[in-house]
């Protein structure tokens, strides 16, 4: 390990951006969990209680696969990606207001702690993941990975759309408190027309068209197609469209970002 | 080397923006610890803040290659649910400090701290001292070439400081301080050169003492000059002053008292009870007792009154000042307890909480007391004068000193003030300055020569009296 440099102003640029990043990292560790008497275990349950009631209510009315897959892995990977672009945004709103005495130090921006959040939610989502899926394997629901490299592909596509929502969210908490209150009853209603439990390809012809504005239903088709053999992909799904959403949304971010990176830590300061 | 160039500050307020630096540029030269001074509200904690980087400049830049700590103020920074060790391990890690060195610095920053135990406890449950003192101590584990002090040297106790001042110098091979205090004695302890921070402008001094004598200056030199009178004569002048008691009691007085035991029978009457506003009517009725001076009447009144309505301040506020007056140590505690839980943070409480500690001396406490009460009313100038009495009792002559000042600043023609001001003066051996305050004060008299001591004002009482009397006959009636 290298030596830690003392003389704080010989440290690179770099050195300090991943010092703070892992200092608000660690803390925000603490933050999530360390208060719970079941701690770590917390995070695989809201995914496991949302795949079982899927898949139960689905097992009522319905025998056979869905869209080509097993029902049961079909929900958990929808499940996972709506909890992954739900979480971001949301825990991006309070970024600034629940570090509010780490401003004083002069390193730390608030971006700096939604790079720690936003790679501490995505680790608890691979986590579960990682969790889950040869916990299926394990009790009989079969599936094959399809193409690791276009998954990949697709999965950071889908973080770099998410991220984007994100650093926009980080900027405009602090200084839109009603957003705490818009951003939920915007976000639910994604649960019913993202592909969560349904696949596009079960839907009308006639009525996709109103569904395929919805980039998180492209990314999670997409994700499935690239993830599970014999997935039946709509032909309407398209990867540009993710890609370019990302694009926007992440571009979008930096820009709102940037144009209020010192409002943001300085509102509500007096002296 | 700290190049400023066109420095522009404002801040947002209710109407309109408030400008705290126009179109400053200055440069200060490396190596030197460097002391701001200046009347409150001059923008010496903006200034710290723009240089610490944590506030940013409407306009103009500052330019260093050095690194600067953050302002060490006596609010910590720090997350306040999270105990002091979680905190200053968070801030480690910030700072990229490797976790293997982590866990014996934390012993360290304890035991520098001196807060003990607290340490493992929430931020929250710290005193503005305790916040302060761990801050210091945290920042300490780094090596900085700028330390930012902000004003956290006065709250700690003689120990802390010279603790403060060991581990500074320890630092001074490499790093410097600049720091912001109204402690002209501690200033003195680290500083070579001086900022004075006045109306917006920002003058650079190369010695302390140049910019002390400035910012002084304008104080003293509102006094007349000293004059072929004596000190002694002055000071005996002062000391001959006597209270003189109210005179004797007279007719109106008579017909008052009997008024009262009217009042006193009618509220009696079990038969037809007065509608009236009970806890309101006997603080009046406290009151009226109070100026006639039957103090135990007037207290049991005002406590009937605080019976009635448990939440009302001033009859509290009124107790608590006869038991002071009366010497009665235990009713003066009840009181005061009672009104603090009520209003912690009204002026009148504190106050007399300050008095308390005072009297019994509790010098350090009243401190503590004294930095709350100037946070919330800065433009009381009682408190920095209680400030100053309680610096004095603390044998810390440099801060009674700047706090008498402040005191003076808010009511230039005080004359306690000033009298304080002239024997922290002459205890220093500063006689001209000393008899410059006396000077000061004998001119204060001979323009405004003392009134006679007030008579109770038999009229006030009289008219509270008939109007309690006309309203308990209306109801009656």
């Amino acid at each position: 390990m290298e030596a830690f440099e003392t003389k704080i102003h010989r440290q690179s640029a770099w050195q300090i951006q991943r010092s703070v990043v892992f200092g608000i990292f660690i803390r925000e560790l603490e933050n999530r969990f360390g208060r719970y008497a079941l701690g770590y275990l917390w995070a695989p349950l809201e995914p496991l209680v949302y795949v079982i009631v899927l898949s139960l209510v689905r097992g009522r009315f319905a025998a056979g696969d869905i869209g080509g897959i097993s029902p049961v892995v079909f929900f958990a990977s929808g499940v996972l990606g709506y909890i992954f672009f739900r979480q971001i945004p949301i825990t991006s709103l309070s970024c600034v207001e629940s570090n509010q005495g780490l401003f004083n130090y002069q390193r730390v921006k608030p971006a700096d702690i939604f790079v720690a959040r936003f790679i501490l939610e995505s680790l608890i989502i691979l986590f579960v993941a990682v969790l889950l899926f040869p916990l299926l394997l394990g009790v009989g629901q079969d599936f094959t990975i399809n193409d690791p490299l276009r998954l990949f592909a697709v999965l950071a596509t889908f973080l770099v759309f998410v991220a984007g929502l994100g650093l926009t969210c980080t900027a405009l908490g602090p200084l839109w408190i009603e957003a705490k209150k818009v951003l939920p009853l915007l976000i639910r209603p994604m649960f019913f027309i993202s592909g969560i439990f349904f696949p596009l390809v079960s839907v009308p012809v006639a009525l996709r068209s109103y569904l395929t504005w919805n980039p998180v239903l492209h990314a999670l088709e997409l994700t499935r197609d690239a993830a599970f053999v014999g997935y039946n992909l709509a032909p309407e799904v398209s990867f540009s469209f993710l890609f370019w959403c990302a694009v926007i949304s992440f571009a979008f971010g930096l820009s709102v970002y940037r144009l209020l990176r010192i409002k943001i830590v300085t509102s509500g300061t007096i002296r | 080397m700290i190049e400023i160039r066109n420095l522009t500050k404002s801040y947002r307020v209710q109407n309109g923006r408030h400008c705290v630096f126009k179109d400053i540029s200055l440069s200060l030269p490396d190596g030197a610890n460097i002391g701001i001074i200046g009347p409150n509200g001059a923008g010496k904690s903006t200034f710290l803040r723009l240089l610490g980087g944590i506030d940013h400049p409407d306009s103009g830049e500052i330019r260093s290659s050095k690194s600067f700590s953050w302002p060490l103020g006596l609010k910590g920074g720090f997350i306040n649910h999270m105990t002091g060790r979680q905190n200053c391990r968070v801030i480690c890690n910030l700072y990229g400090l490797p976790p293997r060195a982590i866990k014996g610095k934390l012993g360290e920053i304890k035991e520098l701290s001196g807060i003990g135990d607290y340490f493992e406890e929430p931020v929250k449950y710290y005193s503005s001292g305790m916040g302060g003192r761990l801050g210091f101590a945290l920042s300490m584990a780094f090596d900085f070439d700028y330390f930012l002090i902000d004003e956290i040297t006065s709250v700690g106790d003689a120990h802390f400081k010279r603790i403060a001042k060991e581990a500074l110098e320890s630092k001074a091979r490499q790093s410097r301080v600049i720091m912001v205090s109204h402690s002209v004695s501690d200033l003195r302890k680290f500083c070579d050169m001086a900022i004075l921070m006045r109306d917006g402008e920002l003058t650079v001094f190369d010695s302390l003492d140049q910019a002390v004598d400035e910012y002084l200056g304008t104080v003293v030199s509102e006094m007349p000059s000293a004059s072929e009178v004596s000190l002694d004569d002055s000071i005996q002048e002062l000391g001959l002053e006597t209270i003189t008691l109210p005179t004797s009691v007279s007719t109106p007085l008579a017909q008052i008292t009997e008024g009262l035991e009217t009042l006193r029978h009618r509220l009696t009457d079990t038969v037809n009870p007065p509608e009236i506003d009970e806890s309101e009517f006997h603080h009046a009725l406290g009151q009226a007792y109070a100026t006639l001076g039957d103090t135990k009447s007037a207290r049991r009144h005002f406590s009937l009154s605080s019976q009635v309505d448990p939440h009302f301040l001033k009859p509290l506020l009124k107790l608590a000042k006869i038991a002071a007056s009366d010497g009665d140590a235990k009713s003066l505690e009840q009181a005061l307890t009672a009104a603090e839980t009520l209003h912690p943070e009204n002026a009148d409480v504190l106050t007399l909480r300050i008095e308390r500690l005072l009297a019994t001396g509790q010098a350090a406490d009243a401190l503590e007391y004294c930095q709350r009460g100037l946070t919330q009313h800065p433009k009381r100038h009682a408190f920095w004068h209680f400030r100053a009495r309680a610096c004095q009792a603390l044998n810390q002559p440099g801060e009674a000193l700047a706090a008498t000042i402040e005191a003076l600043r808010l009511a230039p023609n005080n004359q306690k003030y000033l009298r304080t001001l002239g024997m922290l003066y002459a205890e220093a051996g500063e006689f001209a300055s000393a008899q410059m305050a006396y000077e000061k004060i004998r001119l204060l008299k001979h323009q405004n020569p003392p009134k006679p001591p007030p008579e109770p004002s038999l009229e006030g009482v009289a008219k509270t009296i008939n109007k309690l009397l006309s309203e308990t006959s209306r109801s009656n009636a």
